[in-house]
């Protein structure tokens, strides 16, 4: 059998051709059934997510499609030249295909290092296969191993620690400063994308009230709505900041919009409640002194920017101990891989030797004379033993051969066998470097 | 009953267990290796083990209250300093820098100093035993008030710690593990709020009882102006009004915080020293 992978990702291909060639789930499942159809007795599995679509394959030595077939399909799925996609594309097959996958899952091939949405989408690409009926026992302990493998990275290095976004940092410190975020207000100043996706992460935490001040009502209510929040007028700002414990701002403001006497009479208001401030304005929002006042927290774009280049930076140190995992995990996978290449070619070398043995046997018993049942009994023993015995080595040594992970040997050894013993394989497994 | 060699020789392994745990996490610490700082907490739960089963065992063979001399008081100070430990450490869990280095252990790293402390102060009482007048409940409750409310002051004050390494750290907007094994800075502040709440009736009620009990005994040769008793008067009400003041500075709000965290500490400080003081010196009478 061979794996083989066909696929885009981040790094091969431009967003426009990676928006071009994606599939939702209703098309992903058409996809594996077409494909299947054209080629029957395949396994399939397409994974397809922002950063990439690769198409999981596992198909007979000799079998279909092979890389051009799938390049042809996909184009012609998404109403594409092949030439249009091509050039974007990679593929690899068998233990590359393996290592592949396994270190997708475990994030070691996404745009950031260490996310685990990734091991999400693989399981959901896992589960839609099934739901296709396209997923065999090869593809699926694949599949079920990527994912374990991914689980195992995360768990076990610290390839994911940290937080890797500016809104995920920003969610962090809010919670070293305050136990439970149910309990607290938020304010958004300015209705800019990177507040509202601070925001967002923030409304995430289930906070118990949210306020959007801006200076345009209209773009403010549209937010206000969306996170169930509460508009206000920028003249309402210092009665807003009494509130809230938690402010994000990011207006386009030349000028600080909060100094220190302002934020010191707020204080004094809110009865020296701690606050927290998000600045991810640039120019800044707020006056960098504000940060000096007892029970405020001031961080700016450049302090969480800063985290997060340490997580990353971090993450990295980590890629070592998760290659190794994942190596393991392919190394594993490939033996199983090959023992069932190899399965035929044993159970035919056993078949034709225990026919040889058949067929003497059916020659010396009739000439035996004397004590024939006793005789009977011995010459079958003796014939039974001498093929274990002559059969134990060559199996045994498959076996090791099998465990090899790149096996490199099992197609000259299924040649071999086949041609010494001149065994009768399906065709389709018969041993072909080219394919 | 006075301890005995093999009391002396139980309270140094438990020691000895507790330095080892403290090592362990110091180093723990520096390589960034779980596995240390998991031997380093099997270390303190074993001594921590120890010192509750001394304490039981001399308790129960006595047929007396735990806190029945200054020797057994201090060993089970030891050990509910322990639990305080696993307390913190248990609310503390899962939280990790914004970096995501992992857990610094800073909750052991002021904990364990601080029991070692204690551990050795409690062999050292051993060579200066001394048997609490037990002759009735006023005297129980002179002892065991002010023990509870030491206990809740060291709480407040391993708080206080942690809330101004925390403070700091977020200031510095340092992403390092230090945040990662402190609880919240608001969760923090309440912990101290509750320990000083609960400890400062307990250390007054110890405070009024002990001053009653020195009246009723003053006919029986208590000297007020001897200065090993005004030494103690004075710093055991110094503590006590540095308490009142964290108690109170819930109302006061410009106080909260940092502030709070400052005087628990050296409520915690300063109560330590009166102890201190009150073994150290002769008796004033």
């Amino acid at each position: 059998m061979r794996i083989q992978v066909v696929g885009c990702n981040h790094k091969t291909a431009p967003l426009e051709i990676r928006e071009r060639v994606a599939f939702d789930d209703d098309q992903v499942k058409e996809a594996l059934r077409a494909v299947t159809a054209e080629w029957p007795g395949i396994e399939a599995m397409l994974v397809s997510t922002c950063n990439r679509v690769e198409f999981y394959v596992a198909r007979k030595l000799h079998g279909y499609p092979r890389v051009d077939d799938v390049l042809d399909f996909v184009a012609k799925s998404r109403g594409l030249a092949r030439g249009q996609i091509a050039g974007s594309f990679f593929d690899h097959q068998d233990m590359e295909a393996v290592s592949h996958l396994m270190g997708v899952t475990s994030s070691l091939d996404s745009m950031v290092l260490g996310e685990t949405q990734i091991l999400g989408q693989v399981r959901h690409a896992l589960s839609l296969a099934s739901e296709a009926g396209t997923l065999g026992p090869i593809l699926t302990r694949l599949g079920n191993d990527a994912v374990a493998t991914g689980k195992r990275v995360h768990s076990e290095t610290e390839l994911s620690s940290g937080r890797a976004s500016i809104a995920s940092v920003a969610v962090q410190f809010a919670r070293q400063i305050f136990e439970d975020l149910s309990d607290k207000t938020l304010l958004l100043i300015g209705a800019g994308k990177m507040g509202e996706q601070t925001l967002a992460r923030l409304v995430d935490q289930g906070p118990r009230r949210v306020l959007i001040v801006n200076r345009s009502p209209q773009r403010g209510q549209r937010l206000a709505d969306a996170y169930n929040g509460q508009a206000m007028g920028f003249d309402k700002l210092t009665e807003a900041l009494t509130t809230a414990d938690i402010v994000v701002t990011s207006t386009a403001a030349s000028e600080p919009i909060l100094d220190v006497p302002m934020m010191e009479a707020v204080l004094k208001a809110r009865r020296y409640r701690p606050i927290f401030l998000i600045d991810i304005a640039v120019p800044r929002d707020v006056d960098e002194r504000v940060g000096r006042l007892g029970r405020v927290y001031l961080y700016n774009i450049d302090d969480l920017q800063k985290v997060v280049a340490e997580t990353l930076d971090g993450r990295a140190e980590h890629v070592t101990p998760a290659r190794q995992i994942v190596d393991q995990r392919v190394e594993a996978f490939m033996s199983w891989f090959r023992s069932r290449d190899l399965a035929p070619t044993i159970a035919a070398l056993r078949q034709r030797v225990e026919g040889l043995g058949g067929d003497e046997l059916g020659w010396v018993l009739p000439k035996l004379s004397g004590d024939v049942g006793r005789d009977r009994e011995l010459v079958e023993q003796f014939a039974r033993r001498l093929i274990n015995k002559l059969l134990h080595d060559p199996i045994r040594n498959l076996g090791q051969v099998a465990a090899d992970p790149e096996g490199r040997n099992v197609d000259i050894y299924i040649h071999a066998i086949t041609q010494l013993f001149n065994l009768s394989l399906d065709d389709s497994e018969r041993p072909d470097q080219s394919s | 009953m006075p301890p005995t060699a093999m009391h002396l020789v139980w309270v140094l392994v438990a020691g000895l267990l507790l330095a080892g745990a403290l090592l362990a996490s110091i180093r723990a610490t520096r390589t960034g290796r779980a596995r240390l700082r998991h031997v380093s907490r099997l270390l303190a739960l074993a001594a921590i083990l120890l010192d509750l089963g001394l304490v039981i065992l001399r308790s129960v063979r006595a047929n007396t209250w735990p806190i029945a001399n200054n020797f057994d008081s201090v060993v089970l100070f030891v050990a509910m300093l322990g639990g305080l430990m696993f307390y913190l450490l248990v609310i503390s869990r899962g939280r990790t820098g914004a970096a995501g280095r992992g857990q610094r252990g800073i909750t052991d790293l002021i904990l364990l100093p601080l029991m070692l402390l204690f551990q050795v102060f409690a062999a050292a009482v051993y060579f200066v035993f001394r048997r609490f007048t037990f002759d009735d409940a006023w005297h129980f409750l002179h002892l065991a008030s002010p023990i509870m409310g030491a206990l809740l002051f060291a709480a407040a004050a391993v708080c206080g710690v942690m809330y101004l390494l925390g403070d700091r750290a977020l200031r510095r907007k340092r992403t390092d593990g230090v945040l990662g094994g402190l609880p919240s800075l608001e969760r923090l502040e309440r912990l101290i709020q509750h320990a000083v709440l609960l400890g400062f009736p307990l250390l007054t009620f110890g405070i009024v009882v002990g001053v009653l009990m020195a009246f009723k005994e003053r006919g029986h040769g208590v000297n007020w102006l001897a200065w090993p008793n005004v030494l103690k008067i004075v710093v055991g009400m110094a503590s006590w009004a540095i308490f009142a003041v964290v108690l109170h500075v819930r109302f006061v709000p410009r106080f909260r915080g940092r502030s709070a965290a400052w005087f628990s500490v050296a409520g915690f400080v300063l109560l330590a020293a009166t102890y201190l003081i009150v073994q150290a010196l002769p008796k004033g009478h």
